[in-house]
């Protein structure tokens, strides 16, 4: 069933999409020119498809279960959690489970590392499902069209961490915090739950990834199919930080208490979590 | 009625542009080409060698209110040295005939391309970006040296109304821009999982920003955007190329080859082009000139079926 799905959609068959998510992707058309492209280059075709696969995912596969979906504000917001599962499954989990699930529909775009650029298919697939180049100057004009961003502040190194350090934060970069400051944005931190054990990773193997561009590349069984785990989303509390932003001390101040909820989040919902696959 | 020396008249935006100024200024058209077809009455020619003394004997016997430098050559299959010595010694002499006969208004019609198009760069480059379009790319290096001696008359003749235009990908009937001249083709190749945004502007609308970057006051460097911007792949089906998708290093073997052939239109160190994309942010001079393109996107790209 799925791969006549997949084929199907290959194949441009709209028929497969259903009218909720066509009905969705249709509130984005006054973005994008007559041939359906928008300039930042997701095409609205490639959008309903993505969707689709990602709704078909969430629901039959992760049997996603989303919490704190009423905290998404309207207007320009980041989207703050934690990463995992190397192949940045988690974004597309978290960016269609909101587009599918919110009224109106709000089209997340996440920052993803600017070494997709360079990989051949990536570098087309990402831009049309509307994935963009995480580059500050990118993220600030997002949020100044008044579009809502997800920002994995621990990058690659969250990513890409191995199932020995699981749920555990890496280091988080600042630059989201200035760019919240800067343009007024309100953050909603979010945990993301079943994304480690989808695709466990026991190496980083950086010295592959490097020869094909990439800063790793996971040593995982399941790197292509990831396991069916149950995934949670726990979105929290819209915050807004109204510091100056050129005071890093108050900037670093901020990125901690973000750190802070998102750690609790996580707390919450492996604690609610029953178990990994059900 | 004001005066203006075009140089590179013969060029294509040279006879768009000439056509777009008819009843509003005296042109006196300056290129190494003869003139074909008949000449309009607005349009004084002087055939001459511009890096010679023929621009400043123009400037020195008539009075001349504003000078667009148009002569940047696109001839990339010339040796190294032959572009550097048009495009840098060209710029020389302009900018040296303007301060030397105290002129009010200079425009140089640059490209976006002098900002090269990498993976790492923002989506949307302002006009302080770096200008890194010879990384690779090194035919080109001249026409970035060219841009920046005209950045350099900002602080050497601040009196001096400098204009430089950056346009995006010009398409149309005449033009003869990289990518407007590839997607002219029938057959090229493309490289495998590439496809970049491309932004691109009607030969007219460049022609309406150069009449616009005339008007007194107007001074700076503008990034000039046209309607919109397109994936790579719908601009060939649109202009009817068929492209052959071909892993880098083939690809690079084969412009390599196409070009020496001269049956393409660019050398193998601008497939960067055709790989990343090079979108620029072009609110600057809306807000500062008024410019808004006169062609839609479906009218711009219909200019690529007039093949």
């Amino acid at each position: 069933m799925l791969s006549t799905m997949i084929k199907r959609l290959m194949k441009g068959n709209e028929g497969i999409v259903p009218e909720d998510i066509h009905r969705r992707v249709e509130t984005l058309k006054n973005t994008c020119n007559s041939w359906g492209y928008n300039e930042w280059g997701y095409s609205l075709d490639w959008i309903k498809r993505y969707m689709t696969i990602g709704q078909w995912l969430n629901t039959h596969y992760f049997r996603l279960q989303p919490f704190g979906l009423e905290h998404i504000p309207e207007g320009q917001f980041m989207l703050i959690g934690n990463h995992s599962s190397q192949m940045a499954y988690d974004g597309m989990i978290i960016t269609t489970a909101v587009f599918n699930n919110t009224n109106p529909p709000r089209f997340v775009q996440a920052m993803i590392g600017t070494f997709f650029a360079y990989q051949p298919l990536y570098s087309v697939l990402m831009p049309r499902i509307g994935q963009i180049s995480g580059t500050p100057e990118n993220c600030q004009r997002l949020l100044e069209e008044g579009k809502a961003v997800l920002v994995f502040p621990e990058g690659e190194k969250g990513g890409g961490k191995t199932f020995f350090n699981r749920y555990k934060l890496m280091k988080f970069g600042e630059g989201f915090m200035q760019l919240a400051q800067l343009t007024k944005t309100p953050i909603i931190p979010f945990a993301f739950i079943g994304g480690e054990e989808m695709v466990p990773s026991f190496s980083r193997m950086e010295f592959l990834g490097k020869m094909i561009g990439m800063p790793y590349f996971p040593l995982s069984p399941t790197l292509i199919f990831p396991l069916p785990t149950k995934c949670s989303l726990y979105f929290g509390k819209p915050i807004l930080f109204e510091d100056d932003p050129m005071d890093q001390k108050a900037i670093s101040t901020n990125v901690d208490k973000v750190r802070t909820v998102i750690q609790q989040l996580i707390q919450q919902g492996l604690q609610a979590r029953k178990s990994i696959f059900f | 009625m004001k005066t203006i020396a075009i140089t590179g008249i013969c060029g294509t935006h040279g006879g768009v542009l000439t056509e777009r100024l008819r009843g509003k200024y005296k042109i006196i058209g300056i290129d190494h080409k003869a003139w074909t077809g008949p000449k309009p009455d607005h349009v004084t020619f002087v055939q001459g060698n511009l890096r010679r003394r023929v621009f400043t004997n123009v400037l020195s016997q008539n009075p001349i209110d504003a000078v667009v430098h148009l002569s940047i050559t696109k001839h990339f299959n010339m040796p190294l040295t032959t572009i550097h010595e048009l495009n840098v010694m060209r710029a020389q002499r302009i900018i040296e005939g303007c301060i030397k006969y105290n002129i009010k208004k200079v425009i140089l019609l640059s490209e976006h391309t002098v900002y090269g198009a990498l993976p790492n760069t923002p989506m949307w480059l302002k006009e302080n970006a770096p200008l890194n379009g010879s990384r690779y790319f090194k035919e080109y290096a001249s026409s970035i040296t060219a841009d920046l001696m005209f950045t350099e008359l900002f602080w050497k003749a601040p009196e001096l109304e400098t204009v430089i235009l950056r346009p995006v990908n010009v398409l149309g009937p005449k033009t003869r821009g990289l990518i407007n001249s590839y997607l002219k083709l029938n057959t090229a190749p493309i490289i495998f999982g590439f496809d970049p945004m491309m932004q691109v502007i009607h030969e007219q609308d460049v022609s309406h920003a150069i009449e616009l970057a005339l008007q007194e006051g107007v001074k700076g460097i503008f990034n000039v955007v046209g309607p919109g911007a397109l994936p790579l792949s719908v601009l060939a089906k649109e202009s009817g190329l068929k492209q052959i998708p071909l892993p880098l290093p083939l690809a690079s073997m084969m412009v390599n080859y196409l070009f020496k052939m001269r049956k393409f239109p660019f050398p193998e160190t601008a497939l960067s082009l055709l790989q990343y994309t090079l979108c620029i942010d072009g609110t600057d001079f809306k807000n500062k000139a008024g410019f808004y393109p006169l062609m839609n996107l479906e009218e711009t790209i219909n200019s690529l079926t007039n093949k």
